[in-house]
């Protein structure tokens, strides 16, 4: 082998693949880009269902896009929607590849190290769904579930919730939880119906969601699982000012009564004593 | 059980987002063909450092997953100033990609153009550059054909990939909808027969070409 | 590139490149296997075998191994028939490259002309002399290169498996991203060793392309 095609090789590579590391570019805060564009670019992954998904024309709805088409029409301009994979969002979102995101983010102290949260729009609790009469899944206490299979949602809070209470079971001299991790709600929930696992792991408000669209299959939440957080939508750290407006936009919202009446319609209960300051959790 | 309503509810969606997967493929084809035949020009011809450019490109390309490339292209570009540009992001990323497999498949093709050919257009008087365009390349294609169809066949079903840098096609639209009506099969059958279909055109399209060329050489 | 964090999560991650190299190995084992079952069957003579390889190959050509992976794993227990993880992944690896390796394998017999063999033998070359000096060197000449590539769209697709909880080395880098916020780093990082290794199998075969087409040289 050619030692210098390893070396042009190994250079083109590293300069290939590092070039975005390094270079941070210098631009306006996307807020005055919007308001000269007249379009918000907002990234949104429509998978998520209360709080984000299609209707049967494609439309995209949910608690998130509510909110927003009430922001956009305050600011009088439009949005144009950057629909793609979760995987790609926060990511794409550090990048600079959209204005902002109005995908549900659960807030963390990881999280928000590379990026920034607007204020909480609504909070929730991980719980455990199983199919109806199932023996080995009782109650959400995480010694009765130690030893058994269970479904998550990859590279989500609920699978680090999980894993982190595996280790600490493990540390108890007990058996792991055996945790599948799936791509989207939807596979996980099909996991549970085939008999892969025992039990499903989200935000209570995705599983009850779930439970309504597969009438076909009796399941039941057992219990809640871990500690309540909080849910916001996320911007760019060069952008303090757009997040500055959006958090304004978000309180006339809440302060108006609209944000209440939003919970109702997508959750079927309003969210009070949400969090405007020191929301983020310490990591 | 198969849901029909469902099933009729999501064929117009699928189906605009099979336009979007064509669209894609094609734009991808072109400029694959265009990265491949620079490339593969670069790498026999005698032009210094062509051939180790070329190299590298290939093997950075091939050896590299196509998603991890899909991200460098799509989080490169806000660095030139330009956001929102998803659909050019995905076909330069999925088109330098297949660039390179495309150079390897024109490569063995012009290796097997016979020397005395082009010993013969040299003494005819034909410039290099005749030699390539009139000789070489176009016996290259005609005898890639096949190939180059099956590495087409391969852009189009690499195409799924865009949805994570914000290109909703075929399978995207279809997971989507999944999530919203919690069934796989109704719209998971249309997406597999949608893209067999496309396949098949392509297929089609390029036994077409194929007769068309070896009528030209009887 | 921040040195530390790849370190800290390097084992994890070396653990999930064992995974690749692994299910990547059967499945390039398994796929040609079944792509030489195919060929035999096409060239068998029984019409209705013959057609059933032509479906088959046409459909797996058609259809992204995406959808090929969600039939096997979320479709299959429908029918009763409710695979492992592994399984699933493997067969999904083996249905979608053997007809690939079939159509090479295919390729390379046909393009010998078999007025060779038939000249070599009135030379006087035996059948195995003939089989040694004439159809392998060439068939490896022809099988090698396009192998080379296949094997390779075979260990980079084997990252898709994640989706069906394979932890392999797509899973864990996706894993680490999600803890440590860092995709740049640590996709890179992915991108060197998939392409480190791949760069390495590429010259290994393209030497022994080399060897095995030494009789090009004094043609």
């Amino acid at each position: 082998m050619d030692t210098r095609y390893i070396i042009t090789s190994t250079a083109a590579a590293v300069i290939a693949l590092g070039m975005n590391a390094g270079l941070a570019p210098a631009k306006a805060d996307a807020l005055d880009d919007i308001m000269e564009r007249g379009s918000m670019i907002v990234a949104i992954d429509p998978t998520f269902a209360p709080f984000e998904y299609t209707d049967s024309e494609g439309n995209i709805i949910g608690y998130d896009p509510e909110l927003l088409e009430a922001i956009a029409e305050d600011w009088g301009v439009e949005i144009d929607y950057q629909v793609m994979a979760f995987s790609g969002v926060i990511p794409g979102l550090i990048a600079g590849s959209f204005d902002f995101t109005a995908t549900a983010l659960n807030i963390t102290a990881e999280r928000a190290q590379k990026i920034d949260f607007t204020i909480p729009i609504t909070s929730t609790v991980n719980a455990i769904l199983t199919t109806k009469g199932n023996a080995n899944v009782t109650n959400s206490n995480i010694n009765d579930l130690s030893g058994n299979r269970c479904a998550v949602k990859q590279t989500t809070q609920p699978e680090q919730m999980m894993q982190s209470m595996n280790e600490e079971l493990s540390a108890a001299g007990m058996d792991e939880v055996e945790l599948l991790s799936f791509d989207t709600v939807e596979q996980t929930i099909a996991a549970l119906v085939d008999g892969r696992v025992d039990c499903v792991v989200d935000d209570i408000v995705v599983l009850h969601k779930a439970m309504a669209s597969r009438p076909d299959i009796e399941m039941e939440i057992v219990g809640e699982i871990g500690t309540k957080a909080v849910i916001g939508w996320g911007t760019n750290k060069d952008d303090p000012k757009l997040n500055a407006a959006l958090n304004d936009a978000l309180k006339k919202l809440k302060a108006s009564g609209k944000m209440g009446e939003l919970q109702e319609k997508h959750f079927g209960f309003r969210i009070d004593n949400l969090p405007e300051e020191n929301f983020i959790p310490e990591g | 059980m198969f849901n029909l309503d469902l099933f009729y509810e999501s064929v117009p969606i699928l189906a605009s987002a099979a336009i979007v997967t064509v669209e894609l493929t094609v734009c991808s084809v072109i400029l694959s063909l265009l990265f491949g035949t620079i490339s593969v020009m670069l790498q026999l011809s005698k032009i210094p450092g062509g051939y180790w450019l070329s190299r590298t490109y290939v093997s950075i390309m091939r050896g590299t997953p196509l998603l991890v490339q899909l991200f460098v292209v799509f989080f490169g570009l806000p660095l030139l100033g330009i956001k929102g540009q998803a659909f050019l992001a995905a076909a330069v990323a999925i088109g330098l990609n297949s660039g390179a497999y495309t150079t390897e498949i024109l490569r063995a093709a012009v290796q097997n153009v016979p020397e005395g050919q082009i010993e013969a257009a040299r003494a005819m008087g034909m410039s290099t550059r005749q030699i390539w365009f009139r000789v070489i390349l176009p016996q290259a294609f005609v005898v890639s054909l096949p190939a180059l169809t099956s590495e087409f066949t391969i852009v189009l079903k690499s195409t799924p990939l865009a949805s994570v840098v914000a290109v909703t096609e075929l399978t995207y639209a279809g997971v989507v909808i999944q999530a919203r009506a919690f069934s796989a099969v109704e719209i998971f059958l249309p997406i597999a027969v949608g893209y067999v279909l496309i396949a098949l055109s392509f297929t089609q399209v390029s036994r077409w070409l194929e007769r068309r060329f070896r009528l030209l050489h009887t | 590139m921040d040195l530390e964090q790849i370190l800290k999560y390097a084992p994890l991650l070396l653990e999930g490149l064992k995974v690749t190299i692994i299910i990547s190995t059967a499945g390039i084992l398994l796929s040609i296997v079944t792509g030489a079952v195919l060929v035999a069957m096409q060239r068998s003579g029984i019409r209705p075998l013959a057609v059933i390889v032509r479906i088959y190959t046409e459909i797996i050509l058609g259809i992204p191994i995406l959808v090929l992976l969600y039939v096997i794993y979320f479709v299959l227990p429908d029918i009763g028939l409710r695979l492992s993880e592994l399984a699933a992944g493997l067969l999904t690896l083996t249905l979608y490259y053997s007809p690939y390796m079939a159509e090479i394998m295919r390729g390379a017999i046909d393009a010998i002309p078999s007025g060779q063999l038939e000249a070599a033998r009135s030379v006087g070359m035996s059948r195995l002399q003939a089989a040694r000096r004439i159809t392998v060197p060439q068939a490896l000449g022809l099988i090698i290169p396009p192998l080379t590539g296949i094997s390779i769209g075979l260990v980079k697709d084997s990252a898709i498996l994640s989706i069906i909880s394979v932890h392999e080395f797509a899973f864990e880098t996706k894993q680490v991203v999600a803890r440590t916020y860092a995709p740049f780093e640590f996709w890179t990082f992915a991108a060197i060793c998939y392409w480190t290794i791949l760069f390495v199998w590429e010259n290994g075969m393209r030497s022994l392309e080399r060897r095995v087409t030494r009789y090009r040289e004094a043609r």
